[in-house]
C-alpha cells in the first residue's frame, strides 16, 4: 500500500517566474506549456503515486494571461489526459491574495472546458 | 555591365516619378539638410506634403493615405538599394532621395502616429540592414521633434541630438521609448507599465488593492495583444516574406496631470479580419457560426460567399475572443483587451485593423465601422485614466 505523503507545494512566482506569460514554449521563456511540462506535470505524478496533493500558489507574479492559465491546467485534460476528478482530488489551486482571485477562478474554469470539450470529441 | 546600369536608370526614373507621392505645391527642388548616420550635407531635393494633423485617431483617412505612400517610397528605395546590391554595383548608401516628406509642415501629432511611423523606418531597416536618413529635421516643429525623440526615432536611426533638449514634451509630460519584439516577454512589458504608471501613480496609492489589480489588468492585456501578434498576426507564409519584419511595436505616452495614459499597440501581420477569414477555409462549422453571430451586428443576409465587413470582424473578435486557428481552448484574449477600459475610472480603447475600426468607452456601447482607407496591421490605442 502506497503512503501518503506530505502535500507539495508549488509557488509560481518563485519556483517559475514572477512574470509568467505566453501560451507555447517558442513563444517566450515562461510559458504555459514550460509551467506544465516541467513543473506541474512532474508533481502531480508524484502525487498521484505517493496519494498526497500539489497546491499551486499563484500569488506574487505580475499577473496571469489567459493563454497562459488555460495552456498550463486547460493543458493537462486536454494534452496528458489527466481526469478531472482525479486533478480535484489532487491539485490545489491558491489565491490567497484578492487580487489573484480572479485568476484562480480561471484556471478552473479552463480544465472544465477542458474537459467538457474532450468529452464532446 | 552598361546594359544593367541602364536598366537600372530606367528603372529609378520610373519609381521617381511614380504619381503615389503628392508632392506640394511648389514641386521644386529645394536645398535642404540630410541626415544620416550622424553626417549632414546640404542636398535639392523635392518636399512632399505631409499632413499638418498627423492623428490616426482623429484624423484617420487623411493619415492612412499618406502612411501608405510613405511605406510605398520606403519600399521603393529599398527595391532600388537592393537591386544595387544584387547587381554588384558600387552601393551607393546614404544616398538621399530625390524626394521627401517634409516633417516640417507637421503641426499635431499623436503617440499612436508616431509609433506607426517608427515602426514604418524599423520596418525598412530591418529589411535593408542599413540605416535611413531624415532631411530638414531642424525645421521641424519642436512638440513633434521632441515626440519623435522621446519615442526613440532618432536613437533607431543612429542620429543623435544636442544635449539639453530633454523638457517634457508639449501637452504630455513623457512617452516611453517604443519597445518591439517578436516573442512574449512578460518581464519587459510588465517592467514597460510599470515605467508608465508610476508618472501617473502616486507613491503612496500604488500598493492598493485597487491600484494593484489595475496595474495586473493592464501588464496582461498587453501580453495578450502581444500574444495575439506572435500568434495570429504573421502566419508562415508571410512570415517568409523577406519585406516583412514580423514583430509588435508598444508605446506609451503619460500626462500626470490628468492622471492619464495612452498605451499603443501595433503589428504590420494580416490583421484581425483577414486573421479571421482564415476560419472560413479551415472550419466551415466555425464560419457558419460566425456568420450568424455577425448578422447581429450588421446588414448581412446570410448569403452564401457572402464576406464579413472587417468591423464586424473585430467586433465579433473584441466580444467572443475568436481566435483564427478554430480551437476552442484559443482566441481568450482579445476581450481582455476591454476590460481594462472597465477597471479605470475612464478609458476608451481604439481598434484599427484593415478596413475596420472598433471603439469602446467605458460604460457606453461599443461602435464599430468600416474604414474607406486600409491600415496595413492592427493598431490597438488605450487612453487611460486613472
Amino acid at each position: 500500500m502506497v503512503q501518503a505523503m506530505t502535500d507539495q507545494t508549488i509557488d509560481v512566482a518563485s519556483d517559475f517566474s514572477r512574470f509568467p506569460g505566453g501560451r507555447y514554449k517558442a513563444d517566450g521563456e515562461n510559458s504555459g506549456q514550460a509551467f506544465r511540462e516541467d513543473i506541474l506535470v512532474p508533481a502531480l505524478r508524484r502525487a498521484i503515486d505517493t496519494n498526497s496533493r500539489v497546491i499551486v500558489i499563484l500569488d506574487g507574479t505580475s499577473g496571469y494571461p489567459s493563454s497562459f492559465l488555460e495552456e498550463a491546467f486547460g493543458g493537462l485534460i486536454r494534452v496528458h489526459k489527466f481526469d478531472k476528478e482525479t486533478l480535484d482530488s489532487v491539485l490545489v489551486i491558491e489565491a490567497k491574495d484578492p487580487v489573484y482571485q480572479p485568476y484562480k477562478g480561471l484556471s478552473r474554469r479552463y480544465m472544465q472546458d477542458a474537459q467538457a470539450s474532450s468529452s464532446a470529441h | 555591365v552598361a546594359a544593367r546600369r541602364l536598366a537600372i536608370r530606367i528603372r529609378r526614373r520610373l519609381l521617381t516619378s511614380a504619381p503615389t507621392n503628392r508632392a506640394s505645391p511648389s514641386s521644386q527642388l529645394i536645398t535642404v539638410e540630410y541626415e544620416h548616420d550622424g553626417k549632414l550635407r546640404s542636398v535639392k531635393a523635392v518636399p512632399l506634403a505631409v499632413p499638418q494633423d498627423l492623428s490616426i485617431e482623429s484624423n484617420y483617412v487623411e493619415v492612412a493615405k499618406w502612411l501608405s505612400g510613405l511605406r510605398l517610397a520606403l519600399a521603393k528605395g529599398a527595391a532600388q538599394f537592393q537591386e544595387r546590391d544584387q547587381l554588384q554595383l558600387p552601393l551607393e548608401r546614404n544616398q538621399p532621395s530625390q524626394r521627401f516628406y517634409d516633417f516640417a509642415q507637421i503641426k499635431a501629432l499623436t503617440p499612436a502616429t508616431a509609433l506607426l511611423i517608427a515602426a514604418e523606418y524599423d520596418r525598412w531597416q530591418t529589411t535593408l540592414k542599413s540605416r535611413l536618413g531624415v532631411y530638414n529635421r531642424r525645421r521641424w516643429r519642436k512638440p513633434v521633434r521632441r515626440l519623435l525623440s522621446d519615442i526613440g526615432f532618432f536613437d533607431l536611426l543612429g542620429i543623435q541630438l544636442a544635449r539639453g533638449g530633454k523638457k517634457p514634451s508639449a501637452g504630455f509630460v513623457r512617452m516611453t521609448r517604443y519597445e518591439s519584439g517578436d516573442r512574449v516577454d512578460p518581464e519587459r512589458v510588465s517592467n514597460f507599465i510599470g515605467q508608465l504608471l508610476n508618472l501617473v501613480l502616486r507613491v503612496d496609492e500604488r500598493a492598493l488593492d485597487l491600484r494593484r489589480s489595475q496595474t495586473m489588468k493592464l501588464v496582461v492585456a498587453l501580453i495578450e495583444a502581444t500574444e495575439n501578434t506572435r500568434l495570429h498576426a504573421y502566419p508562415p507564409a508571410l512570415r517568409d516574406d523577406p519585406k516583412l519584419v514580423p514583430k509588435w511595436w508598444v508605446a506609451g505616452a503619460a500626462y500626470p496631470s490628468e492622471r492619464r495614459l495612452t498605451l499603443v499597440v501595433y503589428d504590420q501581420g494580416v490583421t484581425i479580419p483577414g486573421s479571421l477569414e482564415d476560419i472560413s477555409e479551415n472550419s466551415r462549422v466555425i464560419a457558419t457560426w460566425m456568420k450568424k453571430v455577425a448578422r447581429r451586428y450588421s446588414k448581412m443576409k446570410g448569403r452564401s460567399g457572402e464576406k464579413i465587413a472587417d468591423h464586424v470582424a473585430i467586433r465579433l473578435a473584441m466580444n467572443y475572443g475568436t481566435s483564427s486557428s478554430g480551437r476552442p481552448h484559443r482566441g481568450k484574449g482579445l476581450p481582455v483587451l476591454k476590460d481594462v477600459v472597465e477597471n479605470c475610472r475612464d478609458g476608451r480603447l481604439l481598434v484599427l485593423s484593415r478596413f475596420g475600426e472598433y471603439r469602446y468607452r467605458k460604460g457606453k456601447r461599443p461602435e464599430a465601422r468600416g474604414l474607406p482607407e486600409e491600415l496595413p496591421g492592427t493598431l490597438i490605442v488605450w487612453d487611460l485614466t486613472f
